[in-house]
């Protein structure tokens, strides 16, 4: 009895602690949003809106500069000279839109971890970058992580708009504009392989007579021969899929296990990857390549991309979804199998975006920033680049040497618009060009085909469960299947079964009545 | 009284802790040795133990990443010195209350600590109450505080060598002598228990000492204030993102930390480890056997 | 006596309470406080209105859980591994504990204990390093210098699920064995040693003073072990089903428990509110396994029960 009584006594305890406790959190939720709202939303914001109908957007002066938290993405550790380009940015964004900004490196691995627990305890948080963006658009914008910007773009994002064109479309999703995409040198790149300058140098292989599949595996032959160690070919990033490169270019439609057909007809239809005609087919040729020994047992869990490998010897080519215009670069030749050009899908304009998480109090200013981003040239040499002569030296010929201090260096353009930043003399070397405007010539010169199903963003809300089980079976089968590491004759009918098992059929029908709406509004 | 029998099975005894030894020791022995591998000889015969040439460029390149490497070191001493004083401090003092039988209200504590093991409400939740109410993002106490600093089975190890190993008498006599509790733990309990407080200590310290996950959540990348396991980790992570997602063809793995770099930095994380093992074995396992000896 | 303990009423134990105080207040903190975000597995996810005042959806996250294939996967593979692990640990610590005590060097037994504890000490970040370097394909130990040495094929250690039952109960008894062999070591040592002279007068064989002393005399703590074993038996050890594979997908069917995939939720979508559920889940099923232990604790032997 006596035991009873404590053990009552101890849920009457547990309750008032989760009771209290209940009454307690949701006040500071209460009093916060109400800053919130007090702060930006309504009268502000309305004013503002109200106000810049007469007087076409007008910064305001005169009110304290709001500070904008931007998270941003690295691989590892922020960049030690971090505190100094934030300096010197808050001094350009002082000036032109009276804002500061506080800059936050966050993992590129815990991405949508991190957003989440600061979206769930609303710390603040005013800009997110979405890398890549095609995994998290969907997802945030239904949770509402993120929130509609068409209306700020409208009326703040004039440069935008101009230096992004149609590449707008990227970040809309379901009506709205849900993120500002980020240019890139290329919209998208070639897929081909890349053939070690190590190897071609010393067994005399002249890579631009390397046209075909047949070409290369000869080379691949006699390679085995004289250097049975060094693989024949890798996947240019670890977890890459070589068939991938094999295959003629389609349209993933950003999803997992699903691939755009377009019919006799110009009907567009979705259909399972495994029936897609040109990825069976190269999944039948990497397995080949798989058992004739060209490709390594360990493929699947290197630790090594084919990037990697050209630069240590470990392997002749790599299997490459990065051809650029170039020829070549400092490791290695590009070697290219494709006729036709690359084409660019929506999930290939997305892959870095710009959002505004829901929290943030004042949407305008965030908009503001990536405007000023997009039309100055200070701040995405700033940011892409760092401090001139602190972290680069300009050369005669207009390009810049940024290799005298690594104290601040991005791997990818985060920020601004490329175009708009000084040219690496690095990458001129490695390109075929002798002069900045050459390069830059040679970059605006690359074509790309746009797919018919451009601009299209797939809502998964009403099948969530059916597009993770069909992702869960692709991420187990995908991979194996692509690097020739398994069978395709029994295992793609068996990805296929698994994946309608788990509802790919849904998703398609689902997929199909979303395409065919947006091909009549279109 | 040595038998013949007993001569064999001791013999049995020999050979199966010398291989269970070597199992136990003999992958350090790799990963030391695969830290000093020449990278392109790992790439061509595998980690080896005698391997074909042998270079310190992995720890050259730890030199030189000292500033980084260095800081998270004292990051890590002093995370896991404060934490595990503070630790063995509360969860002692709170097993000797449980272990004084009459006090009104011991079986409340003892349940709500017993539930603790069974119910908690998720990273989630957590990081908000560290958060939103105590603000510890980004502040050495994101290290200390979340998880670590006390849990139910540290205090049910201290009740139970408290119960079993201080003789009653001793606390009657002191009691009845007119000490204080205050007194009595910190003058009788504690120095007779000496071999529990290193036992539990360590285990504390080891948590502490191998804790990835706080750094994870409650630093942003910008801090300076990363552990040496969550620089590890991070690094791991890193490689294991890019191999399962195409962030594009700008950054691949080529410029992440090679593998025996990485092997590099955890030669030099578990160094502390075994440079301070001898001295702290024989007090793990002088607390281990003395808890135990009970039945 | 007790009549004036009462009298002189709770004063006496005020120093107790306040001695009590900084750890219940951490409890509160870090466990207590916490468990109000339980209900996020049952609400919908909402940034905008804030986490805690997303719409109540009842058991719909749940059923989108349970509605994949990963919910039979994750559970089969928690409760399967932890049956092996019971198992194999048991049969191994008390094997080598047995044998651990017919060693009479004092230096010896001092070496090999030494020896045998280390791996308990490591981070499975560390482990995952060792597993690493000898399994890896290219570069691993095994592939390059032992199978060699035989002349056997390599294996593709990392995409095979079917060697990963056995690499993980390996990983999982080699950390352990060291802290297992204290655990039955003191108990072995508390033998009364007059119970095998006896039986050595007797002329008992090695096996039967096993069989008929030591295993008794270890029955408590094998019970009390299998308990707390079984009522966790829900839980896994995070770090060797989600370190110790590298994160290869090919593995994903037989790496993924509880834990992980709750995890993962978090980590790939930030979903918390899949991962919620998922940690709802176990501690629901855990808790009334664990009820479940505790009563059959009792039965065997009160002292050990937890409560």
């Amino acid at each position: 009895m006596k035991k009873l009584i404590s053990v009552l006594l101890c849920l009457a305890m547990l309750m008032s602690l989760v009771a209290c406790d209940n009454k307690k959190t949701p006040a500071p939720d209460n009093a916060q949003s109400g800053d919130a709202s007090q702060e930006a939303g309504e009268p502000t914001g309305g004013e503002e809106q109200s106000g810049s109908e007469t007087e076409a957007s007008a910064i305001d002066f005169d009110e304290d500069p709001y500070t904008l938290n931007v998270c941003y993405a690295v691989l590892g550790e922020a960049q030690p000279d971090l505190a100094m380009i934030e300096e010197k940015l808050n001094e350009i964004t002082l000036k032109e839109i009276n804002c500061k900004v506080k800059l936050e490196a966050v993992s590129l691995f815990s991405l949508a971890n991190i957003y989440a627990l600061k979206a769930s305890s609303q710390e603040k948080m005013d800009l997110m970058i979405l890398f890549p963006g095609s995994s998290y658009l969907a997802e945030f914008a239904n949770n509402n992580m993120l929130m509609p910007i068409e209306d700020y773009v409208d009326q703040w994002g004039s440069d935008i708009k101009e230096v992004l064109g149609d590449m707008i479309s990227a970040g809309e999703y379901d009506g709205h504009t849900y993120a500002i995409a980020q240019n890139r040198n290329l919209r998208k790149n070639e897929n081909g392989f890349n053939i070690s300058k190590q190897y071609c140098d010393k067994y005399n292989i002249d890579p631009n007579s390397i046209k075909t599949l047949e070409d290369l595996e000869a080379v691949f032959d006699m390679m085995k021969e004289k250097e049975p160690n060094v693989i024949s070919v890798m996947p240019e990033t670890t977890g890459g899929g070589i068939a991938g490169t094999l295959a003629d270019y389609y349209d993933s439609l950003g999803t997992r296990g699903v691939a755009l057909e377009e019919q006799a007809d110009g009907k567009l239809k979705v259909i399972p990857i495994t029936q897609q005609k040109s990825v069976i087919a190269a999944c039948a040729k990497v397995r080949e390549w798989y058992e004739k020994g060209y490709i390594s047992k360990d493929v699947l869990t290197d630790q090594d991309g084919g990037a990697a490998g050209l630069q240590t010897g470990k392997c002749l080519a790599s299997a490459a979804n990065s051809l650029q215009p170039a020829s070549g670069d400092r490791w290695s030749y590009a070697v290219r199998i494709h006729d036709e050009r690359p084409l660019l899908s929506t999930s290939d304009d997305q892959l870095i975006l710009w959002g505004v998480a829901s929290s943030c109090a004042r949407p305008d200013k965030a908009i503001q920033f990536l405007n000023l981003c997009y039309a100055s040239a200070d701040i995405a040499n700033l940011m892409m680049n760092g401090v001139e002569d602190v972290h680069y030296k300009v050369l005669e010929n207009g390009a810049i040497d940024n290799s005298m201090n690594e104290n601040y260096q991005n791997y990818w353009p985060m920020f601004g618009d490329f175009f708009k930043q000084y040219i690496r003399q690095g990458d001129i070397d490695l390109s075929d060009a002798t002069t900045p405007e050459e390069y830059t010539e040679i970059l605006l010169s690359w074509k790309v085909e746009l797919s018919p199903a451009y601009g299209f963003n797939f809502n998964p809300a009403n099948v969530k469960t059916e597009v993770a089980g069909v992702t869960a079976v692709s991420d187990e089968y995908m991979l194996p299947i692509f690097n020739g590491t398994v069978d395709p004759v029994t295992e793609i009918p068996k990805w296929e079964e698994k994946m309608m098992a788990a509802g790919l059929q849904t998703v398609i029908d689902e997929m199909q009545s979303q395409m065919d709406a947006w091909v009549a509004a279109k | 009284m040595i038998t013949e029998s007993d001569k064999r099975w001791g013999a049995v005894g020999h050979v199966l802790m010398a291989v269970l030894a070597f199992l136990a020791v003999a992958p350090f022995v790799l990963l030391v040795i695969g830290s000093f591998t020449e990278e392109g000889a790992a790439i061509r015969n595998g980690y080896s133990y005698f391997p074909e040439s042998w270079s310190v460029d992995a720890y050259r390149y730890i030199l030189e990443q000292w500033t980084t490497i260095g800081r998270s070191y004292l990051v890590t001493i002093f995370v896991t010195a404060t934490g595990t004083v503070v630790s063995v401090v509360i969860s002692s003092m709170l097993a000797y209350v449980l272990s004084c039988k009459e006090l009104p209200g011991r079986s409340v504590i003892l349940f709500a600590l017993t539930f603790t093991m069974l119910f908690n409400g998720g990273l989630t939740a957590t990081y908000i109450v560290y958060t939103q109410v105590f603000h510890i993002k980004n502040t050495i106490f994101g290290l200390l505080l979340p998880g670590l600093l006390m849990n139910a089975y540290s205090v049910m190890m201290f009740r139970n060598y408290f119960e079993t190993t201080i003789p009653g008498a001793l606390l009657e006599a002191a009691k009845i002598d007119g000490a204080k509790h205050t007194a009595i733990f910190f003058k009788i309990v504690v120095p007779l228990s000496l071999p529990m407080v290193a036992t539990v200590g360590l285990t504390v310290a080891l948590m502490y000492w191998n804790d990835w996950q706080n750094g994870l959540y409650y630093l942003s990348a910008n801090s300076k204030l990363q552990s040496i396991q969550t620089l590890l980790n991070n690094m791991n992570e890193n490689v294991k993102y890019l191999q399962q997602n195409n962030v594009g063809s700008a950054f691949t793995a080529a410029d992440m930390p090679s593998t025996t770099i990485r092997m590099a930095i955890a030669v030099v994380g578990i160094m502390p480890i075994l440079l301070l093992y001898p001295f702290f074995q024989k007090w793990f396992v002088a607390g281990m056997m003395s808890g135990a000896v009970k039945e | 006596m007790k009549t004036k303990k009462k009298k002189t009423g709770w004063k006496q134990f005020i120093p107790l309470y306040i001695m009590a105080l900084p750890a219940v207040t951490y409890l509160i903190i870090n466990n207590y406080m916490p468990l109000y975000g339980m209900q996020l597995a049952f609400r919908e996810l909402d940034y905008s209105k804030g986490v805690f005042r997303g719409d109540f959806v009842g058991l719909r996250n749940f059923k989108f859980l349970f509605a994949t294939s990963d919910a039979w996967i994750m559970t089969r593979n928690t409760i399967l591994y932890n049956l092996l692990f019971i198992v194999v640990g048991m049969v191994f610590g008390l094997t080598v504990a047995i044998l651990f005590n017919e060693v009479r060097n004092k230096m010896a037994r001092k070496v090999y204990q030494s020896a045998v504890l280390i791996p308990y000490f490591m981070s499975m970040v560390i482990v995952s390093y060792l597993a690493y370097s000898y399994l890896s394909s290219e570069t691993g130990f095994i592939n390059n210098t032992l199978l060699k040495l035989f002349g056997k094929e390599a294996v593709a250690w990392y995409s095979e699920p079917k060697y990963w039952p056995y690499i993980l109960t390996f990983v999982n008894i080699w950390k352990g064995m060291g802290y297992s062999l204290l655990m039955y070591t003191a108990r072995l040592l508390a033998i009364d040693a007059s119970y095998y002279e006896a039986a050595t007068v007797d002329g008992a064989t090695k096996w039967q003073k096993v069989r008929y002393i030591t295993l008794p005399m270890l029955r408590p703590v094998i019970i009390m072990m299998t308990m707390l074993s079984i009522g966790r038996i829900f839980y896994s050890d995070f770090g060797l089903f989600y370190q110790i594979p590298m994160g290869s997908q090919s593995l994903y069917s037989v790496t993924t428990t509880i834990d992980v995939y709750s995890y993962r939720a978090l980590m790939k979508l930030g979903d918390i509110t899949m991962s919620s559920a998922t940690g709802v889940y176990q501690s629901a099923v855990g808790f009334v396994l664990i009820l479940t232990a505790n009563t059959l604790m009792r039965k065997f032997s009160k002292d050990d029960a937890l409560f």
